[in-house]
């Protein structure tokens, strides 16, 4: 798939909404005459504060255009500046096998008092009948964001949280929450429960009497409380250790003997690999190679998940007993 | 010996649910080029999208003198820039070499099984895909059942005999065939493969019918005055002529596709969209299709073969002047047909069906057109290019959904006119839909037998055919000429246009 092209774009500043509303409706219209399709699925809300933020989730975003055909919003408050609204509208086109398909994208700098008020701005902007996901860049609300009201669901990263495990909790219990810690994390899972399948190594499984995870605090700690709410261990029975790259092991005793189960970082580049050592020896080895565009790669699968994750509240909730 | 497994949390959540289980693949005719271009490439992307177990392997059979080494080279070869994971799986794969009718080569089979499960800590689960020219789909599975691997080595695991159409040359082989397969495997072990389930915009057919309220209470008798159903091929025969001399267009189209298309397209509601409840409306609709009487073939089917002509721009030679053909051929390279259908949803709807090869493009598609509206309160030269709303579902290429209703021409008059809502799937969702043998094999693997062809459906529909055939045999259907690159023959036209009808120009 080719990457998306400018069409057409306007912008200004210091203006009204209306005036972005209409410069909008001009660049869909624009669409028509070119005889090109315009579907979308959702309306995609970014909040990105900061240049670095805005640059990384457009071009993610942009990126995303023909799996995931939206609107997609940019916001980008701050609420210390003098009051003014500055905007972008573009139209874009992006092209697979024959089919050119247009999305339009929004940025809105939001000065001022209004910064904190961004569900009256966007609804003017969202998609009538369809889902409007807000993505939370670098960042975690806290659960009275009134930008919450309009989200049917929430992108948000649980590195991002910090000592604020709990405040994810609650936000997860009022809107669906989709991790993209998780989602990145989804190979080392799969890596590690794939291990289990085999009828010889699923009885290890009764006799875990510990696990060790790397890595950094945010993916350590979520996995730390995925092993154990998953594998129903004490708090003592997990170590999590900082490391450069994600590492997992897990450690069994079944009849007098041990094995242990890791899941490590491949021997190519950005390969992940799972092992698991039986007193037999080595057995079961399998890598697989990880995306290697992985913000982009995470938040098309992430739109395809909004829905809540009962087995992540569970890792989130034990996450929150560990000590990190 | 039952093996219980106690159910893996760490599984739990994880969203690749539809994962094949621990187990091994056999290939029959392993060494063949649907194996090498078709299963082993579909194979490489379950294993990129992680849908294959840690415990996987493929165990090649066939006739070729081949080692394991030479079977691992055949299976990196075929897919060039391989997901890290295949060399795994190649790493744990083996070949047996032997003859089809030979006892000894399946008793060798099951030995190299048991290895390869001990190997990689399958439980056994089996799947034994039959790659081989149908003429041997009998062989192999006495062979397999003489070897005992019909058999689950426990209560717990699969044993899953996957074969490819053509399923028998018509009703009493296709019989013949099931009662041989039926020997030694029982139905529910048999996942017969027509590679049209397997696509995506087949699939959509159930989903745009049946997820969507809007189509349901319009598809029927009071609404729809006819259906048809299009399967065109811009091409000719290309180097195949050997083949199609044995099937011909009713064997190679028509007994499957089509009638695959139909009936997705004429059944009633499943309960549950699951292998039982779609499948048994599929047989249902086809046992609705009134089965043509030898009259009804004469004045409601049309066979023809294409003469020489104009394709995509270039001059082409007649069928009989193709490779391997016999210059007196007699097989049919297009069929057109009239079927009715008995039952209250259908009865007195026709539905016209025509396929055929060197036709103008590559198309598959089923048009509901509905009536006339009971009363036309406009002008007659206000509506004269009114023509029926007309619901289309493409099926390839382009794959979408266009609906053809009237709509005012701007201006002082009130000129009505069609106009076309199309929506093109590919410009929905960009995204790749995997490919047929991808889904097939992964859904033979979990044991999915949804999109497979059951034993009831083989039979209803060649119960359809199996007239048309005799008519052929009997010279009862004179064999029409049409030019490449056209619609077909004249005596088509004639055909629906007796009862007041065009055929669509898609």
């Amino acid at each position: 798939m080719a990457d998306a092209v400018a069409v057409d774009t306007w912008d200004a500043r210091g203006v009204r909404l209306g005036d972005v509303v209409n410069a909008l409706a001009d660049l869909r219209h624009q669409a028509s005459e070119h005889n090109t399709a315009r579907t979308a699925v959702m309306t995609l809300i970014a909040v990105a504060p900061g240049d670095e933020d805005a640059y990384s989730a457009t071009t993610a975003l942009r990126s995303l255009g023909g799996h995931h055909p939206a609107r997609i919003l940019i916001l980008r408050p701050d609420p210390d500046q003098v009051a003014a609204l500055d905007a972008r509208t573009t139209l874009y086109a992006v092209r697979a096998d024959g089919h050119q398909i247009n999305f339009e994208e929004v940025t809105l700098c939001v000065s001022g008092q209004a910064a904190n008020h961004l569900d009256s701005l966007v609804e003017a902007f969202t998609l009538s009948d369809l889902p409007v996901v807000v993505w939370y860049v670098n960042s975690v609300p806290d659960p009275g964001d009134p930008l919450l009201s309009v989200a049917s669901a929430v992108l948000l990263d649980s590195r991002d949280a910090g000592g604020r495990l709990r405040n994810l909790l609650e936000l997860a219990r009022r809107r669906t929450v989709v991790d993209l810690s998780w989602i990145r994390l989804a190979p080392w899972r799969e890596l590690l429960a794939g291990l289990f399948d085999p009828a010889e190594c699923r009885a290890w499984l009764d006799g875990v009497t510990g696990v060790e995870v790397q890595g950094k605090t945010g993916p350590r700690t979520l996995l730390g409380g995925w092993l154990t709410s998953q594998l129903g261990l004490r708090p003592d029975q997990v170590a999590l250790n900082d490391g450069k790259h994600v590492e997992l092991r897990v450690s069994c005793r079944h009849g007098g003997e041990t094995a242990t189960f890791d899941v490590q970082r491949g021997e190519r580049e950005r390969t992940v690999a799972a092992q698991a050592t039986l007193p037999s020896g080595p057995a079961h080895h399998q890598s697989i190679s990880l995306a290697d565009d992985p913000l982009p790669t995470a938040l098309a699968v992430a739109l395809t998940r909004l829905r809540p994750d009962v087995t992540w509240e569970k890792a989130l909730s034990s996450a929150t007993n560990l000590t990190v | 010996m039952t093996v219980d497994l106690p159910p893996n949390p760490l599984a739990e959540g994880l969203e690749t649910t539809r994962t094949a289980p621990p187990g091994v693949l056999v290939v029959v005719g392993a060494s063949g080029d649907l194996t090498a271009r078709k299963l082993l490439p579909a194979l490489e992307q379950l294993c990129r999208r992680r849908l294959l177990p840690h415990a996987f392997a493929v165990i090649g059979v066939a006739r070729t003198a081949l080692d394991d080494d030479g079977f691992r080279q055949l299976m990196t070869s075929a897919v060039p820039d391989a997901a890290p994971g295949w060399s795994e799986i190649v790493k744990h794969s083996r070949y047996v070499a032997g003859d089809y009718v030979d006892n000894e080569t399946f008793i060798r089979l099951k030995g190299t099984l048991s290895e390869v499960e001990a190997d990689i800590g399958s439980p056994g689960n089996r799947t034994f895909y039959l790659a081989t020219v149908p003429s041997v789909f009998e062989e192999v599975a006495d062979g397999l059942g003489a070897a005992g691997l019909n058999q689950p080595v426990h209560d717990d695991a699969s044993v899953r005999l996957v074969i490819e159409k053509p399923f028998g040359r018509d009703l009493d082989s296709a019989r013949g065939l099931d009662a041989a397969l039926h020997r030694t495997f029982a139905e529910r072990q048999i996942y017969r493969i027509d590679h049209y389930l397997g696509k995506e915009t087949v699939q959509n057919v159930l989903a745009l019918r049946f997820a969507n309220a809007i189509f349901e209470p319009l598809w029927n008798r009071s609404y729809i005055d006819h259906v048809q159903i299009t399967v065109a091929e811009s091409l000719g025969v290309e180097k195949r002529g050997g083949f199609y001399e044995t099937a011909g267009a009713l064997r190679d189209i028509v007994q499957n596709h089509v009638m695959q298309v139909l009936s997705l397209t004429l059944m009633e509601p499943p309960g549950s969209i699951d292998a039982q409840g779609i499948r048994d409306e599929k047989v249902k609709a086809l046992r609705s299709v009134v089965i043509p009487t030898l009259d009804q073939v004469r004045t409601d089917v049309v066979r023809a073969q294409y003469d020489s002509g104009w394709s995509e721009g270039a001059a082409v030679p007649a069928y009989r002047q193709e490779p391997d053909v016999d210059p007196s051929s007699q097989t049919e390279t297009y069929v057109a047909m009239k079927l009715e259908v008995d039952n209250w949803r259908w009865a007195g709807v026709p539905i016209y069906i025509r396929t055929g090869k060197r036709l103008p493009k590559r198309l598959t598609e089923v048009a509901l057109q509905f009536q006339k509206v009971p009363h036309l309160a406009f002008a007659a030269d206000e509506s004269r290019d009114l023509r029926p709303n007309t619901l289309v579902l493409r099926i390839q290429p382009d794959e979408g959904v266009a609906l053809r209703f009237g709509a005012k021409v701007p201006g002082q008059a009130f000129n009505v006119r069609d106009v076309l809502m199309d929506m093109s799937y590919g410009s929905a969702f960009l995204e790749e839909a995997p490919e047929a043998y991808e889904r097939l094999l992964l859904d033979a693997m979990v044991g999915d037998p949804t999109l497979f062809i059951r034993s009831d459906e083989v039979d209803q529909a060649w119960q359809i055919v199996d007239p048309l055939l005799e008519a052929w045999a009997s010279k009862t259907v004179p064999l029409a000429g049409y030019a490449a690159g056209t619609w077909g023959p004249r005596q088509a036209d004639q055909l629906i246009e007796k009862d007041g009808r065009q055929w669509r120009t898609p």
